[in-house]
């Protein structure tokens, strides 16, 4: 039996008299957020909107004795499933179970403290009120970063559940460059799990993309000098992508709830040097070449920050 | 025996392993003593404020009065099964990521929902198709889906789809 | 297994009649709760009471909880009832005057630090155990630093650091412990003289 706990409905109640501000746990809402959607089962109808885009799906999440699974299935469009568990994904067409990626460190129940407190140093909270979203009581928070160079992010979190119930990620002027509410959710009681036999019986198989065989960590040599205040590097390695026969270096930079990837390759394409910048949502891409390597850089951060990243970036090794 | 609690402390001991010493650190005992400090190192590690703390002694207290708590086994017997190592091919990643992955649809489709919210920025360049490697790639280390809820931010697919094929 | 493995084996324990494996928890999870709480109830010593009322009110629950999210999440939002029911008992409001300004105050520790007042005991008692730990990581040598950094605050299971670190998996376990032990030993002479108390 869960026990129900209103997190903060009754507190804001109590502190009335005072500012919302003063409750000092907007990032520990993360923390709860976080959780939540790790260990809660629930299962419900969402939409995504970007770019003049809408997709609508359902989803299906619970969390077995060995881990979490996830079931997507688009609602509008051409007809789709997902399974994800324990980092692999699999298309799940005709009853058949194809895997499509395969992320190790999945199912992290919590957020890495460096990451809190590089969050904490970089963005500013505002707890905002409370709004209804699919029947349910969401506390509002914002996140501010100091500078344009990255995007605001604007959570709605049941009071109840710590589920995140609604986001936004904000540009320009509050313009909205992604967002993503549901319009319909369960928490708990009875969700179908039928399915979760078809994944594991597919995780006996061995087929993986080949994307994530020989991947290792270095030191490339490679710098950017112009990465925004507080992002640092978090990952650096050189791994195989499909389709080249060169290895590609990744860096990887993080401000605790952005993150950039530059990708660094022989450029190697007989298509034009053209300057490329584009974007889906709020992730943006720019790609150069610089001399004969093809730079690419791309993060949940506004175009000019894609492009001022790039055009900082410079070989600094032996 | 101190070096297989500093493994218990971090999951990784084999779960009969780990069944048969947890029984055996009592209060008093230099077993015991060993999962306090190397607890107390790592919180050290991670927030360095208000660190001494008393607490566990007292509760230890109040714990004699209270009457033991019992409840049903809820999961199967444990069977003597060795979770199977992952493989060296393994992705690395600093941070947790759990992608949630949308689908494509074709834009004429009409919204199943009226969203009367603040207008969206109006559509760029669109990210084409033979980029979606590096949007995978930088997804699987993107901080931001574990962030919000752990299976929130959602990006589009056609990456994964176009990748499968 | 992760350590939240652990805790659900404690859990079961715990739920077979083992006093003992809560006991356990508590030590695990003393100082996160307890910070948690203080965040809500500002006097230390209220703040104490509450975080053992939490674990005491956790206990009773314990066989109720069925493993449906992780322990630390129950526990976490027993622990934000208790603080939330100890507030509406003692009728507190916040001041309404504050003396500075919440939009301008930065990290949350830091303001805390301003406005708590712990007695000069447990503070001198904090530092002196801050500075033990820092300086004995200081004088380790960097693998072993390396392999305790990356276990302790970047989260990283066995595997992933041994691929980090380019070594064995052994050689991260015999990193990881030798690295506490060397750390414990220098913070034993010092909790030991606190009251008397071994570690």
């Amino acid at each position: 039996m869960r026990l129900q706990v209103v997190f903060c409905g009754l507190l804001l109640a109590v502190f009335a008299n005072s500012h919302a501000e003063e409750i000092p746990a907007s990032f520990d809402w993360l923390e709860v957020v976080a959780f939540a959607g790790h260990q809660t089962d629930y299962s419900g109808v969402y939409v995504y909107q970007y770019d003049n885009r809408v997709e609508t799906s359902s989803i299906v999440h619970v969390t077995q004795v060995n881990g979490e699974y996830e079931k997507l299935e688009s609602l509008d469009g051409p007809k789709r499933e997902i399974i994800s568990h324990d980092g692999k994904v699999w298309d799940y067409i005709n009853h058949k179970m194809v895997l499509v990626g395969n992320n190790v460190h999945s199912g992290f129940p919590s957020l890495l403290p460096e990451q809190l407190s590089s969050l904490k140093a970089n963005y500013k909270a505002r707890m905002l009120g409370v709004e209804r979203v699919a029947g349910y009581n969401a506390q509002v928070i914002l996140f501010q970063p100091h500078d344009n160079l990255r995007y605001s992010h604007k959570i709605w979190v049941h009071t109840d559940s710590g589920l995140l119930l609604k986001a936004a990620v904000l540009g320009d002027n509050n313009k909205v460059a992604e967002q993503y509410a549901f319009t319909q959710l369960q928490i708990g009681g009875k969700i179908d799990r039928s399915w979760v036999k078809e994944c594991d019986s597919a995780a006996q198989e061995k087929n993986m993309p080949d994307d994530h065989k020989d991947i290792k960590p270095i030191n490339s040599g490679w710098v950017a000098d112009m990465l925004p205040s507080g992002f640092k590097k978090t990952l650096e390695i050189e791994r195989q992508m499909h389709g080249r026969h060169a290895p590609v270096t990744q860096m990887v930079f993080s401000d605790g709830l952005s993150s950039i990837s530059i990708f660094i390759e022989p450029n190697d394409r007989d298509e034009d040097d053209e300057d490329g910048l584009s974007s889906r949502g709020a992730v943006n891409l720019y790609h150069k070449v610089l001399d004969k390597n093809l730079i690419t850089v791309v993060g949940e951060v506004p175009p000019r920050t894609v492009m001022q990243v790039l055009d900082s970036v410079r070989y600094n090794g032996k | 025996m101190k070096q297989k609690i500093s493994v218990l402390m971090d999951g990784e001991l084999f779960e009969d392993e780990a069944d048969s010493l947890l029984g055996h650190i009592k209060r008093g005992s230099d077993v015991h003593n060993d999962w306090e400090i190397y607890h107390l190192i790592g919180d050290v590690l991670r927030q360095p404020e208000h660190i001494h703390c008393g607490l566990s002694d007292k509760v230890l207290e109040r714990m004699q009065d209270e009457p033991t708590v019992l409840a049903p086994r809820v999961r199967p017997l444990k069977q003597r099964m060795r979770t199977i190592a992952l493989s060296a091919a393994a992705s690395l990643s600093a941070v947790g990521v759990v992608a949630w992955m949308s689908l494509q649809i074709s834009p004429e489709v009409a919204p199943q929902l009226a969203m009367q919210q603040t207008a969206f920025r109006p559509a760029s360049m669109q990210i084409k198709a033979d980029s979606n490697d590096y949007l995978m790639a930088h997804q699987e280390f993107s901080p931001s889906a574990d962030m919000n809820g752990g299976t929130s931010y959602i990006r589009t697919v056609s990456y994964s789809k176009d990748a499968a094929q | 297994m992760t350590d939240r493995d652990v805790d659900q084996q404690l859990v079961e324990r715990v739920q077979r009649g083992d006093k003992h494996a809560f006991d356990l928890l508590v030590t695990k999870y003393q100082r996160k709760l307890g910070r948690l709480i203080s965040r809500f109830v500002r006097d230390p010593a209220e703040a104490e009471d509450v975080t053992q009322d939490a674990f005491i009110k956790a206990y009773r629950a314990l066989p109720g909880f069925r493993g449906e999210s992780a322990f630390y999440t129950w526990l976490y939002r027993i622990g934000i009832n208790t603080a939330k029911n100890h507030l509406l008992a003692n009728k507190r409001r916040a001041p309404t005057s504050t003396p500075f300004d919440a939009e301008e105050s930065e990290s949350f520790e830091e303001a805390s630090l301003l406005r708590e007042v712990n007695t000069p005991e447990n503070e001198l008692m904090s530092k002196q155990i801050v500075g033990v730990v820092q300086a004995s990581l200081q004088q380790l040598p960097e693998d072993l630093r390396s392999a305790l950094t990356l276990r302790e605050i970047e989260g990283l299971s066995y595997e992933e650091i041994a691929i980090v670190m380019d070594c064995p998996i052994g050689t991260v376990r015999s990193r990881i412990f030798r690295a506490r032990e060397a750390v414990a030993e220098n913070l034993r002479p010092l909790l030991e003289t606190s009251k008397g108390k071994r570690w």
